[in-house]
């Protein structure tokens, strides 16, 4: 059973008796646990209206979201969605609920009215496992962006959740804190914990198995982040830029050598280039 | 003719005489001439926003000189040097605060006392400039906009006071590929048109290395070199101490000659690499 599974869904944000515009239409995607899925597409395209549909946070205007076989539109089991499904933010400012960290990492669990003993385990744990256990008894707003940002991860990972949809959570960042939070992802990602990001950022699509493409609230590519930027017309159609490296395996490739157009990052094309020369 | 922008050795520490003094800026010098697009490159923590608050003195000095045109930013000159340089800070759509975009541009030439004529002027160019058309976007609410238009419509502002100096914080970060094109092409046309001088500060290399004349690195509050893209970019091992990535072309050019594949110049741009690989397998092949 798919952890995620959109069936037919819409979304508008106009009035439901008389919509004019969808954000979202006829979306079906079914996302394996486990996986780490690249939601992408430009300002517009949907792809945040799809994240808050995951948690239940936004209810589909028509079709059903089950996540960990619960239906989103189950009001009496919506806690349960949103104890499977934690989401991260954009800004690193606005998502931080108290003044010392292991305070806003416990936030989570309180609320979930946990026993003490092992709110604190869980805060630990948390904490360890985005690399800030150092930081439990400093206050929140003297870190930097990156720092913030895993912090958030360690609020979400302190419910226990199966998935973590992060939701333009990179944006925002320095390259430095960029790398920090992604590591964190991909580790989180390989204990078993499905991720899906959501980005604009070319760069960071190299770090999914799966990359989604929206466009205008549709699905217009599913499939390997390689196949992706070896098809730089899908990327210019869901008015998006292809990464650095693939321009430039376009630009040798025009040029006559033979080069893989699918090459994911700058390792894979150096090699590549030294076959050639 | 003075310098757009002339720092000599400034330094400046951040809560004096507490637990949590931090020296933010030590014996800074360069110049920024006319014309030219400068960049400002630096990890987060390395002092650029303190840098940048004393070119129009939101941070009132406390050692060394900053003029701007050859004035000295000082109590009795501010006047004069907020109306030479604008500052577009990084997300500056959340400085929007009037109730109409009209009225949000206008807030800076109304505080000039100008008439009302001359601020309609204003606010029209302004608006222009940056491709949102009056009629259909001065009435409405800045808050109804989308991320890109928001952004332009702050610029408009910062535009409003016909600056000869912009200095742009990160004006591309958040936006998706083409809303940061489009940004990217209307500092340029700026540049042609209203404010010769740019400061751009990024910590995206590959915009730094295609549109700066100039570069300067900070590294831990200091100046750590200064100079053009390519010479700056040259010297790799600076670049990565200071906290920064190389450009990807020349990240690439760097793990090709790790593999004995030499090349007689840097790279800094993705066409110029390809250009020379295409031209070296032209060798090799003749």
């Amino acid at each position: 059973m798919p952890i995620i599974e959109l069936k037919n869904v819409s979304y508008t944000y106009d009035d439901a008796d008389s919509p004019n515009k969808f954000a979202l239409e006829k979306i079906n995607l079914k996302v394996e646990e486990g996986e780490f899925v690249a939601l992408l597409g430009a300002n517009g395209s949907g792809k945040s209206t799809l994240a808050k549909l995951l948690n239940g946070l936004y209810t589909p205007y028509s079709g059903n979201v089950i996540v960990n076989g619960v239906d989103t539109l189950d009001e009496e089991r919506i806690f349960e969605v949103r104890k499977c499904a934690g989401m991260v933010f954009q800004n690193p400012d606005n998502q931080m609920v108290a003044t010392i960290v292991e305070d806003d990492v416990a936030f989570g669990p309180e609320n979930l009215g946990v026993p003490r003993e092992e709110i604190v385990e869980r805060v630990n744990f948390a904490l360890d496992a985005v690399g800030m256990g150092e930081f439990k008894k400093n206050s929140a707003h003297r870190l930097s962006g990156g720092q913030k940002q895993r912090v958030a991860i360690a609020g979400v990972l302190a419910m226990r959740p199966k998935i973590i949809i992060f939701d333009e959570a990179t944006s925002m960042l320095d390259p430095k804190g960029r790398k920090e939070v992604l590591s964190v992802a991909k580790k989180l990602n390989k204990e078993g914990i499905t991720i899906i990001h959501i980005t604009h950022n070319m760069d960071e699509v190299a770090f999914a198995v799966r990359a989604v493409c929206l466009k205008e609230g549709r699905i217009v590519f599913d499939g390997a982040p390689r196949e992706l930027f070896s098809r730089p017309q899908t990327l210019i159609e869901c008015k998006l830029s292809p990464p650095p490296v693939s321009e430039l395996a376009r630009l040798l490739k025009a040029g006559g050598m033979n080069i893989d157009a699918g090459v994911l990052d700058e390792e894979e094309v150096t090699e590549a280039i030294c076959r050639l020369l | 003719m003075p310098a757009a922008v002339e720092i000599t050795n400034l330094s400046y520490t951040y809560s004096k005489k507490t637990p949590y003094e931090k020296k933010a800026l030590e014996g800074i010098c360069f110049s920024v001439e006319k014309g030219e697009f400068f960049g400002i490159v630096g990890s987060t923590g390395s002092g650029k926003s303190t840098l940048i608050s004393h070119l129009n003195g939101l941070l009132k000095k406390q050692q060394g000189s900053v003029k701007i045109n050859g004035l000295e930013v000082e109590k009795k000159n501010l006047k004069a040097v907020r109306s030479m340089v604008g500052m577009v800070f990084q997300y500056p759509e959340y400085q929007l605060f009037e109730e109409t975009v009209y009225k949000d541009v206008a807030f800076g030439p109304k505080n000039l006392r100008l008439q009302k004529d001359e601020i309609d002027l204003r606010v029209k160019e302004a608006l222009n400039l940056v491709g949102l058309d009056f009629d259909k976007y001065a009435e409405r609410s800045p808050f109804e906009l989308s991320g890109g238009e928001k952004r332009r419509a702050a610029i408009a502002g910062v535009l409003a006071m016909r600056p000869e100096i912009l200095v742009l914080d990160e004006v591309a970060a958040g936006l998706d590929p083409e809303g940061k094109k489009d940004i990217l092409a209307l500092v340029k046309r700026l540049q042609k048109t209203m404010c010769p001088t740019v400061i751009f500060i990024s910590h995206n290399m590959d915009d730094v290395a295609s549109l700066c004349d100039r570069v300067a690195v900070l590294n831990d509050g200091r100046l750590l070199t200064v100079g053009e893209p390519r010479a700056v970019f040259s010297d790799a091992k600076a670049i990565i101490e200071a906290g920064l990535e190389l450009p990807t072309a020349t990240l690439i050019q760097k793990k090709l000659e790790n593999k004995g594949i030499n090349f007689s110049k840097t790279a800094i741009k993705i066409e110029e690499l390809a250009q020379m690989l295409l031209e070296r397998r032209a060798n090799s092949v003749s």
